[in-house]
C-alpha cells in the first residue's frame, strides 16, 4: 500500500470517527444519515395506545380498513400517519423545529457572530417553512393522492379480492385507554376526524 | 505520556492496517450486498414522484441544498441503475465503478424517501457501509474483477483488506453505543427501572392487532410481565451502551454481537421494527477467511 493511498485511508477514517464519535457522545441534531439514534429513549410511560386508521366506504356503505403498507404504497404506515400529524399540527412541528436551530445555534456560541442574523440566515436557507397553510387544503390534497394510490396498487395487484370500490375515505382516531382498565377488558374508542366528503370533523 | 500515545498509536494503527488476505473483505461484500439487493429488488422508486408536496419534510441535505425530487420517471430509472449497481456490487463487477454508484444513488433515493413525512434510520448504517465500501479496494477478493486482474493480486496479503472491515465494525458499535447513551442522557436508569417498556410492548400489542394471529399475543405477554420487560429493558440498554468492547476482546465479541442480534429479531417479532439493513451488517462480524481454512 503507497504511503499517499494509506493517508488517504487515514483522513477517511479519522473524518468518520470522529463525526460519528461526536454523536455518540453529544445530542446533536440528526444530519441524516449521521444521528444519535435516540428514538424510544425517553421512558414516558403512556397507558393509552392510539392509531390512526383509514377505512373506505364502498357503494353500500360498509366501512373497510385499509392497511397503508399495502394500499398506500410506496407509504408505509408510519408515514401515512405522520403526515397526517404533520398537516394537523403544523404550528407545533414549526415551533419544535425552531427550537432545534435555536439549539443548534447554542452550540456555536464561541462564535463572535450575530446569533439573531445567523438563525434568520439558516431559517432562510432552509425550505423547511413550507409550513402547512390551509389544513383543510391540505388534508384534501394528501387524501386525493391515497384514494389515487389506493385505487393504483389496486389495479397493479392480481387478487381480485383487493380491487374493491372506494368511494370515501374517512380517517379515524382509535384509542385504547387501560390506564384502569385489565387490558383484556379495554374497549377502544373511535373519533372520526376526516371524510373525503364532508371534511375535517376534529378541527372545525 | 508520550510512550503511552505512541503505544495507542501503534495499537490503533495495527486495528486498521494490518495485513491480511482480501477473501474476509471479498465475501462479507458479496453477503452483505447480495442481502440488500434482495431487500429493494422490486422496488418502484418512480412512485416517490408522485407523492404530494403537503408531506414534503426534507432531510438537513435536501434542505440547505435545495435539491429537488426528480421526476417519475427519473427516479424510477435511478432506482433500476441502483439496484442494478448493489448486484454488481454484490458479484465484484467494475466494482469500483458499482459501489460508488450505489453509495451516491442510494443517498440520493433514499434521501427522498425519508424527506416524505418522516425520516427512518434503518438506512443509515448501510449507506454508511456503501461509502465505506467505495473507497475501499473491496473488489480484489471473491469477485467476477478477481478474475481477470492479475492473479497474484488478488491472494495476495494487504493493508488495504484490513481497514475497511474494521472501520465498519467501529461505525456498528458506535451507533448501538449512541442509542444506548441517548437512552441514558434521556432517561437515565429509568429507562429500564420504570414500566416504560411493558408500557411500550402493551401500546404496540393494541396498535398492531389484528396484523399477525400467530404474534399478536406476544406484546401484550411480555408486557403484563412487568418483571421480565425490565429484564429485557436493562439488557437491552447495558448490551447497547457496552456494544464497543466487542471491538477489544474476542470473548466479549462473542456474546455481544449475537446478543445484538437477536435483540433486533426481538424487536422485529415483538414491535413490528424491523431492521433488514442493519441485520444484514452481522456479515462484517464474521471471520469468513477464517471458516473458509478451518473447512478446507
Amino acid at each position: 500500500m503507497k504511503n499517499s493511498t494509506k493517508k488517504r485511508a487515514k483522513i477517511f477514517i479519522v473524518t468518520l470517527i470522529t463525526v460519528q464519535g461526536l454523536y455518540v457522545i453529544f445530542p446533536l441534531p440528526d444530519i441524516w444519515p449521521i444521528s444519535n439514534y435516540s428514538m424510544f429513549s425517553r421512558a414516558k410511560v403512556n397507558t393509552i395506545a392510539s392509531k390512526l386508521e383509514i377505512r373506505g366506504v364502498t357503494r353500500n356503505g360498509n366501512e373497510l380498513l385499509l392497511n397503508a403498507n399495502d394500499h398506500f404504497h410506496p407509504l408505509d404506515s408510519s408515514r401515512v400517519n405522520k403526515g397526517i400529524n404533520r398537516i394537523l399540527n403544523a404550528t407545533r412541528y414549526r415551533e419544535k423545529h425552531e427550537k432545534r436551530v435555536d439549539r443548534v445555534i447554542g452550540y456555536l456560541d464561541f462564535l463572535p457572530v450575530n446569533k439573531t442574523r445567523l438563525k434568520e440566515t439558516i431559517q432562510n436557507r432552509l425550505l423547511y417553512d413550507s409550513e402547512v397553510e390551509d389544513e383543510k387544503e391540505a388534508m384534501e390534497e394528501f387524501f386525493s393522492y391515497l384514494l389515487a394510490q389506493y385505487k393504483f396498487n389496486g389495479e397493479m395487484s392480481n387478487a381480485d379480492d383487493r380491487i374493491i370500490e372506494t368511494y370515501e375515505l374517512r380517517l379515524y382516531r382509535v384509542e385504547w385507554d387501560w390506564t384502569e382498565t385489565q387490558i383484556h377488558n379495554v374497549i377502544p374508542r373511535e373519533e372520526l376526524i376526516y371524510s373525503t366528503t364532508t371534511g375535517l370533523f376534529q378541527h372545525e | 505520556m508520550s510512550s503511552l500515545y505512541k503505544n495507542s498509536k501503534a495499537d490503533v494503527d495495527k486495528f486498521f492496517f494490518h495485513p491480511v488476505a482480501p477473501d474476509n473483505l471479498g465475501i462479507s461484500r458479496f453477503l452483505y450486498y447480495g442481502t440488500i439487493f434482495f431487500l429493494y429488488i422490486g422496488e418502484d422508486f418512480s412512485q416517490w414522484g408522485k407523492v404530494p408536496e403537503v408531506i414534503w419534510y426534507p432531510i438537513f441535505l435536501f434542505d440547505f441544498f435545495s435539491i429537488p425530487v426528480l421526476s417519475p420517471e427519473v427516479l424510477g430509472i435511478l432506482g433500476k441503475i441502483w439496484v442494478i449497481s448493489i448486484l454488481f456490487s454484490s458479484i465484484g463487477f467494475l466494482t469500483r465503478l458499482n459501489t460508488v454508484l450505489a453509495f451516491l444513488i442510494g443517498c440520493y433515493l433514499l434521501g427522498v424517501v425519508n424527506s416524505f413525512a418522516k425520516t427512518h434510520h434503518t438506512e443509515t448504517l448501510m449507506l454508511l457501509i456503501f461509502g465505506i465500501m467505495s473507497f475501499s479496494r473491496c473488489g480484489d477478493g471473491f469477485s467476477v474483477d478477481g478474475l481477470y486482474r492479475n492473479p497474484n493480486k488478488g491472494t495476495r496479503q494487504n493493508i488495504e483488506y484490513c481497514w475497511p472491515v474494521n472501520l465498519i465494525r467501529v461505525m456498528f458499535t458506535f451507533i448501538f453505543c449512541a442509542a444506548g447513551l441517548s437512552k441514558l442522557r434521556n432517561s437515565g436508569f429509568e429507562w429500564f427501572t420504570s414500566d416504560f417498556l411493558s408500557s411500550l410492548f402493551i401500546n404496540h400489542g393494541f396498535v398492531s392487532g389484528g396484523s399477525n394471529p400467530y404474534i399478536e399475543w406476544i406484546p401484550f405477554w411480555i408486557g403484563s410481565r412487568k418483571g421480565l420487560s425490565h429484564v429485557i429493558a436493562g439488557f437491552a440498554f447495558f448490551l447497547e451502551i457496552l456494544t464497543p468492547l466487542a471491538l477489544f476482546n474476542k470473548y466479549l465479541r462473542a456474546v455481544i454481537i449475537p446478543s445484538l442480534f437477536f435483540m433486533l429479531l426481538g424487536f422485529w417479532v415483538v414491535l413490528g421494527i424491523p431492521f433488514p439493513q442493519v441485520m444484514a451488517s452481522f456479515v462484517f462480524w464474521i471471520p469468513w477467511d477464517r471458516l473458509i481454512r478451518v473447512s478446507k
